[in-house]
């Protein structure tokens, strides 16, 4: 069931509507047996995977909690760490590793032996075993007290407008909002109307539209470098459209019902440096990764070599973390190797022109993105030599067309990026008069009526 | 003070406006799509269901027999000149299905009288729970009249089916977005028939709760959608005493599967003659025709057009001069029933007639020989009083004519004693040559006016014997034409 769907306006317009009836005690148990419902519209086996998963790290919470043992502590967080892991690592990776080692054996000799497995990919799951991790680690730490409701707790790992791509809420922010009494004020509602909007325009028009365009150059065996040069910069803005899109659905969905999600964008094509774009972009799991992997490292207490180690070992196992690919790991290897690079030359780049700095960034960032959206090393090698050595500037119809297009889709994005970034609020649109205001709810409303992509698309982050 | 009081509203109202942003959006939508209902329907309507919905908002120019069915049955009887008139062809592409044809029917019925006869001629009536890629262009996206919504509502029992054809309904802008895509440089340019493709929208695994749900609810069905929809039709028929006859379209002598498919159809047809005496199977047996006769696995091409009209021919026409028969006698049978109208009774308006246009008219004392010089001959019959006091009543005229051509006839009416006419407000009937008695059941909205008379729509000789008015009963109308203006 996907947000950009009529299944998930009927699903949600009824949730919603018993919602608004109850008490919170009451709107927590609905929106639990939503949540359930909303993840077994996909595939009602895997409801069995995380409940499972939400008892073991509610009981190793509950046991961290009450234990007077240190050691207990430990030994109850590495239980429920490696489970959350372990489930996370056979399903997303058992293939991953089993064919590498397929292939290593076939260096010896024996490639006739295979050791895959057919293994359907529970949606979120990344997100939700981030989620327990974090829950267990922050009362291991003592930073969050226990949480005595179980199906508070089975929400908090559940609940839907965040479940299958986040934003990953930690336990500290969004446990307290489920415990307690919400209130859904009248700005909230505007705020999340508006997110909710913009985020389903973000999906379906820009997005969805924007994905048609750069599969057709990207799978062209043909296809000119200026035409994947195009193509990349219109991916850039369509796996950002994609997922800002979802998160502001989720926040906006979230907010409807009374709770502050976290925002997972902020302007992050106008960073001038790497550490910048890391701090715009997916916010909530650059912020996840950094308190429960970079930091439990070593962080940048030891010195700029064991900095730049911890950095890309971070940045290694973020890219993997969006899945069982060489590219992922490739893609994250290469954004650890610019904040590596990025260290020695921090001093060096304050003098360069902001606009310059963006520019060039932003060029850094959707390399990054060809080897993010590249099939295999072959296809990456094929696009990038096409840039390089293939690029004719022809202005024929075709070519022409395609950078219309791109940047007709990307330009609403762009703007309101750049509203954002010039203003650093999270809404400038809400400092425009009524009127504009009015305007532009009217025009995105019929964008997305009449534009919306006739072949609607699952969010990329599912997948991950 | 007053100044005072009058600003605090005004800060007041500033103040909810600024709130109220939402509902500013709403309501410039609500009027945009209230001005759009109107005028994208007139441009955009591009589609083959589209089409014949837009054809029905206007009476039939000849209401004999109704031709319900898919393409292979369109593909037989369009363009088919028969003895007795030709049919009014409301079959459509497969898509549509039986629920389709249902609703077609019942908007023909709203505007114009009871057919003497229908003939469905569709590979499988019986089959289809509107699953198919097509449905949402063919079937939701079209058929949005609240009944209809309703009536798949309850039996499709599928709220995100009906959400869709009620956003729809209320959104011409939704309905139309192909269209308008396309109006667009540099947008999607998706194919206006294919466009919406079902299977695209909604992607999940068969193993997700809804995919269950939907398919348990498929199980529990008693019957198919189609069939239920196909009884609604015998039922409606029998409403108002219509005959209904099933033709087996013929079947493609190597395709195996429409043989089976058709020879089911057969047998379930067969099964409901019992219980519906009005309905009839006009062959227990369906053509099997070689390759060479089809263009495709199930359309036939032209020769094969030709050879199974020939096979059909006779007992088309027989239905045909029986369904002539049975509203003629229906007809008479209403007009007799109607209230007569001091000073309109036989003959009262021959002398009355003005000639408007392309005509030469020779009075004599109890005829009236119109001869049409042209392609666009009118009579005009002014000063009509404001006769209808009961607003549920209606007008009759009865024209009787002698013609020399085969034609299409039609009565004009304004709400005005003036001569201004317009398509819109017309009531069609053909004639054939020779003696024609025609019955002109006039709409609700008509209580008194001028009448123009177009005769026909090319040259020939009409001679005029009677014209006869009556004010016949709303709930007798009602009961054969089923008229919700």
């Amino acid at each position: 069931m996907q947000f950009n769907s009529f299944l998930f306006f009927v699903f949600f317009t009824i949730t919603y509507s018993i919602y608004l009836c109850f008490n919170y005690r009451w709107q927590n148990r609905i929106l639990l047996a939503a949540s359930y419902f909303f993840y077994a519209a996909w595939d009602y086996r895997f409801t069995a995977l995380i409940f499972f998963s939400t008892t073991i790290a509610f009981v190793a919470g509950r046991r961290i909690h009450n234990s007077p043992s240190r050691k207990i502590q430990k030994c109850w967080l590495i239980i429920s760490v490696a489970s959350s892991l372990s489930f996370l690592g056979f399903f997303k990776y058992f293939n991953f590793f089993a064919d590498g080692l397929t292939d290593l054996l076939g260096l010896f000799g024996w490639g006739d032996h295979t050791f895959s497995l057919k293994i359907i990919l529970p949606v979120g799951i990344s997100f939700y075993t981030f989620l327990t991790i974090s829950y267990v680690a922050d009362i291991f730490k003592k930073k969050l007290t226990l949480v005595p409701s179980f199906f508070d707790f089975a929400l908090y790992v559940s609940f839907f407008p965040q479940l299958l791509a986040g934003p990953i809420e930690r336990a500290t922010s969004l446990l307290p909002q489920i415990c307690s009494k919400r209130d859904i004020s009248s700005e909230l509602v505007r705020k999340s109307a508006f997110l909710v909007l913009y985020g389903l325009f973000e999906k379906v028009v820009v997005a969805d539209n924007l994905s048609v365009l750069v599969d057709n150059v990207y799978t062209g065996s043909n296809s000119d470098g200026f035409n994947v040069l195009i193509a990349t910069y219109g991916f850039a803005f369509q796996i950002f459209a994609d997922f800002d899109g979802y998160s502001n659905m989720a926040k906006g969905l979230a907010g409807l019902m009374g709770f502050r999600l976290v925002s997972n964008f902020k302007a992050p094509y106008f960073s001038e440096t790497p550490s910048e774009f890391w701090s715009r972009w997916h916010i909530s799991l650059s912020s996840w990764l950094r308190d429960y992997l970079y930091i439990p490292l070593g962080g940048n207490r030891g010195g700029i070599v064991k900095t730049a180690r911890n950095l890309f070992v971070t940045m290694l196992l973020g890219g993997l973390w969006h899945g069982a690919s060489w590219m992922f790991v490739f893609w994250g290897g290469f954004h650890g190797l610019l904040l590596v690079l990025y260290l020695p030359l921090k001093d060096r780049l304050v003098k360069m022109p902001g606009v310059l700095k963006r520019i060039l960034f932003f060029h850094l960032i959707c390399f990054g993105w060809l080897l993010f959206k590249s099939q295999s090393i072959e296809q990456f090698t094929h696009l990038t030599s096409r840039m390089l050595f293939n690029f004719h500037l022809t202005f024929a119809g075709d070519q022409i067309l395609l950078v219309e297009k791109i940047v007709m889709y990307s330009s609403v994005p762009f703007i309101y990026q750049y509203l954002q970034y010039t203003t650093e609020k999270n809404y400038p649109i809400f400092d425009w008069h009524l009127v504009c205001r009015s305007m532009c709810y009217v025009v995105l409303f019929y964008m997305i009526v009449i534009f919306g992509s006739n072949e609607a698309q699952s969010f990329i982050y599912f997948q991950f | 003070m007053q100044v005072t009081t009058l600003r605090r509203i005004f800060e007041k109202i500033v103040a909810n406006c600024k709130i109220n942003a939402v509902f500013l959006s709403i309501i410039l939508i609500a009027l945009i799509e209230c001005t759009l209902q109107s005028y994208l329907p007139d441009s955009f309507a591009s589609h083959e269901v589209d089409w014949t919905l837009r054809s029905l908002e206007q009476p039939q120019e000849n209401g004999k027999v109704v031709l319900l069915g898919d393409s292979v049955g369109r593909g037989i009887f369009d363009d088919w000149s028969l003895k007795n008139g030709n049919l009014v062809s409301l079959a459509c592409n497969q898509a549509t299905e039986v629920a389709g044809q249902y609703f077609f029917l019942k908007r023909f019925l709203e505007k114009n009288m009871a057919p003497g006869a229908v003939i469905i001629c569709d590979r499988t009536p019986f089959r289809g729970n509107l699953n198919q890629n097509l449905t949402e262009n063919y079937v939701q996206r079209c058929f949005t009249h609240w009944s209809e919504i309703f009536d798949l509502m309850i039996v499709k029992f599928d709220p995100v089916f009906t959400a869709k054809m009620v956003a729809y309904k209320l959104f011409a802008t939704f309905k139309y977005r192909l269209h308008l895509q396309k109006k667009i440089l540099g947008f999607t340019n998706s194919d206006i028939y294919s466009g919406i493709n079902q299977s695209n929208n909604l992607v999940h695994s068969n193993l997700g709760l809804v995919s269950i749900i939907a398919k348990l609810n498929e199980k529990s069905r008693r019957e198919t959608i189609a069939q239920f929809f196909f009884k609604k039709i015998l039922t409606t028929l029998d409403q108002i005493d219509v005959p209904l006859y099933y033709l087996p379209p013929p079947s493609r002598i190597d395709n195996e599967d429409n043989h089976r498919r058709v020879s089911s159809s057969i047998v379930q047809a067969q099964s409901l003659k019992e219980r519906f005496s009005n309905f009839h199977v006009m062959s227990a047996e369906y053509s099997i025709l070689p390759g060479e006769y089809f263009r495709d696995e199930v359309h036939l091409n032209h020769e094969g057009v030709g050879f199974y009209r020939s096979q059909i021919q006779l007992s088309i026409e027989a239905i045909m001069l029986e369904a002539q028969q049975r509203q003629d006698k229906m007809l008479s049978h209403l007009f007799a029933t109607g209230k007569e109208i001091p000073g309109m009774e036989n003959n009262f308006g021959l002398s009355k007639f003005l000639p408007l246009s392309d005509v030469i008219v020779k009075k004599s004392e109890s005829t009236l020989v119109v001869e049409s010089i042209g392609n666009d001959p009118a009579l005009l019959l002014p000063l009509v009083p404001k006769i209808i006091k009961n607003r549920e009543d209606r007008l009759m005229v009865k024209v009787v004519v002698d013609s020399t051509v085969d034609a299409t006839t039609k009565l004009y009416f304004s709400q005005k004693n003036d001569t201004l006419f317009s398509e819109h407000d017309t009531v069609p009937a053909s004639i054939t040559t020779g003696k024609n008695a025609l019955f002109f059941i006039l709409p609700k909205k008509y209580s008194g006016g001028s009448l123009r008379f177009d005769p026909s729509e090319c040259p020939g000789i009409f001679e005029l014997t009677n014209i006869e008015m009556r004010v016949v009963e709303g709930k007798l109308i009602d009961s054969i034409t089923m008229d919700k203006d």
